[in-house]
């Protein structure tokens, strides 16, 4: 398996007044085409400064990020934001879709940015594959929070990236839904997109092919499953 | 999925806001079109009605000339006179090419006061702009009616009218002299009833003379019973400084005052610009309160949006692309707003020049509200640059918006 991450030694400081806040320290981490990784640990424990980081969302201080070959030290903001358009699908726990935009349009919404007419046909398919097609023109107050994470992994998909991030993406599902939303990313992981998902559920974490465990900033378990 | 129509729907979140931003654009493009309209259009109908006269000069009896001349272009009671003599040593001026006395007064038809206006033969060459249908008066007992009055009236050729005259008290005329003061009450009589038929109907001017009972001038002085003139028209040759040899010239006659119409002209135009300058205060400030509600509204709804823009960095937008979005936003409101500004005021141009002709004193009779395309080109480039303005606060609050974290637990 191909890595399509490889990050070496990054770490991530925050002020917070006069205190420095260490987030991540030395965090050496390689995830392969097609892993789906879960990344534990208790609030507090850098997983949340992780996923941006690897996600081109903050800067890192200090080590190195190489995404698909590309390191990221070396690309300036806008370039960023290009890769990360290309590379990353991103899926939120409180979903962050556009309240005005029906569902179809929010999966739409990132080929609006790069320049790219999806497809009538192609954003029907993500809807029907994450099972919503039926709601394409329903707006987000108009649907529940199972349908509406479903249509952020749509647009997460939209542009067809190879890195799905997610935070706690079933952080605000019931258990049906949660499951649901997990067997999505198993698939999608089957189809050899890498998925990293940040989430507290041990239950959902063992479905994965590797969890990581975090504790102040630091890698404490990286295992396989 | 496009910009324009994020930005439509973004608008549509809160309707009754943008509405109100609307509504403060609409009022103030409004406002401005208003102004500008009537700065335009007065200038103009002034300007034009000055150039229908005719003449290069007037002379007038001493006291005020620019009231003397508004006066006569607007139709009203002179309370002086020239001598009947005065149009001859006039006439005998080196470089006046013509001279015509004119007499304007009051008359009374079936209790209703109208203006009564005498002209001399040959006035019709001064005024190409009249078109009578039938002929111009030149007998006593004639006369021709301007079309608003005809229509009034509904006159027509053959018809005929007694008319009474109003004259100014001759005793109180000699004792108080050429004006009589503020405050002081004009006693007037009124003269011997006097059979008018109609030999001419006037076709439409737009002017003053559109509600003129028009005669011959000793009909005139006859109805209002004075003996000389309210004005005389003169007439001036090509020939370089003529009009100052015979403005010069016209002092030393009886009781006369020159006033060329070009001096007239530029008094108007002189106090028009005048109230321009505090009508454009006016609508700077307008704009500007407009400029400030428009980019409030805006910074608002960004500040709003702030995670909902987060998220469209992180999904790939530029700060470009989150900027236009939002600046389009802007530009959608001031440019409805300006549209429908034009509108409403194209569909209050009538109204408001009827109104302002009431309010305004001896106003023309032509539109006061002139609305060229450039003025509403100029209206819409002010309606944009207005849009481009208010946006720079929520566009640089957009602009500098990171892109969402990822949230965490």
């Amino acid at each position: 398996m191909s890595d399509t991450i490889i990050a070496k030694g990054i770490s991530k400081s925050f002020k917070r007044g006069t205190e420095t806040i260490h987030a991540i320290q030395d965090i050496s981490l390689n995830i392969g085409k097609g892993e789906m990784l879960s990344i534990m640990g208790r609030s507090g424990s850098g997983k949340t400064t992780l996923l941006s980081c690897i996600g081109m969302l903050e800067n890192i201080d200090s080590g190195s990020l190489v995404l698909e070959g590309r390191n990221i030290k070396d690309l300036s903001e806008a370039q960023r934001t290009i890769l990360r358009r290309e590379l990353m699908g991103f899926v939120f726990q409180r979903f962050f879709l556009i309240p005005t935009l029906t569902a179809y349009e929010n999966v739409a919404l990132p080929g609006l940015f790069a320049g790219k007419k999806l497809g009538k046909d192609h954003i029907m398919e993500l809807l029907e594959m994450v099972g919503v097609s039926q709601r394409y023109d329903h707006r987000p107050g108009q649907m529940s929070g199972g349908e509406m994470q479903r249509v952020a992994i749509a647009r997460a998909l939209a542009l067809d990236p190879p890195v799905i991030i997610a935070d706690e993406p079933t952080g605000n599902l019931d258990t049906a839904n949660a499951e649901a939303v997990f067997g999505l990313f198993r698939k999608l992981a089957s189809q050899g997109k890498t998925i990293i998902i940040a989430t507290h559920s041990q239950k959902l974490a063992k479905d994965c092919d590797r969890v990581v465990e975090l504790m102040d900033g630091r890698i404490t378990r990286d295992e396989k499953n | 999925m496009s910009t324009f129509k994020l930005a439509l729907r973004n608008l549509a979140k809160r309707p009754m806001r943008t509405v109100l931003a609307i509504a403060t654009v609409t009022i103030s493009i409004t406002l401005l079109l208003s102004l500008l309209g009537f700065y335009f259009g007065y200038n103009k109908a002034m300007k034009d009605e000055l150039n229908n006269f005719g003449v290069q000069m007037l002379a007038v009896p001493k006291g005020c000339p620019y009231s003397s001349t508004t006066l006569l272009l607007h139709g009203g009671v002179i309370p002086n006179k020239l001598p009947l003599e005065a149009i001859d040593k006039i006439k005998a001026i080196q470089h006046v090419k013509s001279a015509q006395g004119i007499v304007m007064g009051t008359l009374e038809l079936d209790g209703v006061q109208h203006i009564i206006y005498g002209i001399s033969p040959g006035f019709e060459k001064l005024r190409p702009n009249w078109k009578v249908q039938g002929k111009f008066p030149t007998a006593e007992g004639e006369l021709i009616l301007g079309s608003t009055i005809a229509k009034k009236l509904g006159a027509e050729i053959g018809k005929k009218y007694t008319v009474i005259g109003i004259a100014q008290d001759k005793k109180q005329q000699e004792e108080l002299g050429t004006y009589p003061p503020i405050g002081q009450q004009v006693i007037t009589y009124k003269t011997d009833p006097r059979e008018l038929t109609v030999v001419g109907l006037l076709d439409q001017t737009g002017a003053s003379e559109d509600n003129f009972f028009i005669t011959s001038d000793s009909e005139a002085r006859k109805i209002i019973d004075l003996n000389g003139y309210t004005a005389i028209a003169i007439e001036l040759d090509d020939q370089t400084g003529s009009k100052e040899f015979v403005a010069v010239a016209v002092e030393g006659v009886n009781d006369a005052q020159p006033v060329t119409i070009n001096q007239v002209a530029n008094t108007v135009s002189g106090l028009i610009d005048s109230a321009r300058s505090i009508m454009l205060s006016v609508v700077i400030v307008a704009i500007l309160a407009c400029a400030i509600v428009v980019a409030g509204t805006a910074l608002m709804g960004v500040i709003e949006r702030s995670k909902e823009i987060g998220m469209m960095r992180t999904i790939g937008a530029t700060p470009l692309q989150v900027g236009t979005s939002v600046g389009l936003e802007v530009v959608i409101l001031t440019l409805t707003g300006g549209i429908i500004g034009i509108v409403l005021t194209l569909v209050l141009q009538n109204p408001l020049s009827d109104l302002l002709r009431i309010l305004i004193p001896n106003a023309p009779n032509t539109n006061l509200v002139s609305l060229p395309p450039d003025l509403l080109l100029l209206s819409v480039g002010i309606a944009v640059a207005l849009g481009i303005l208010a946006s720079i606060p929520p566009l640089i609050s957009a602009v500098r918006a990171p892109p969402l974290r990822m949230a965490g637990s």
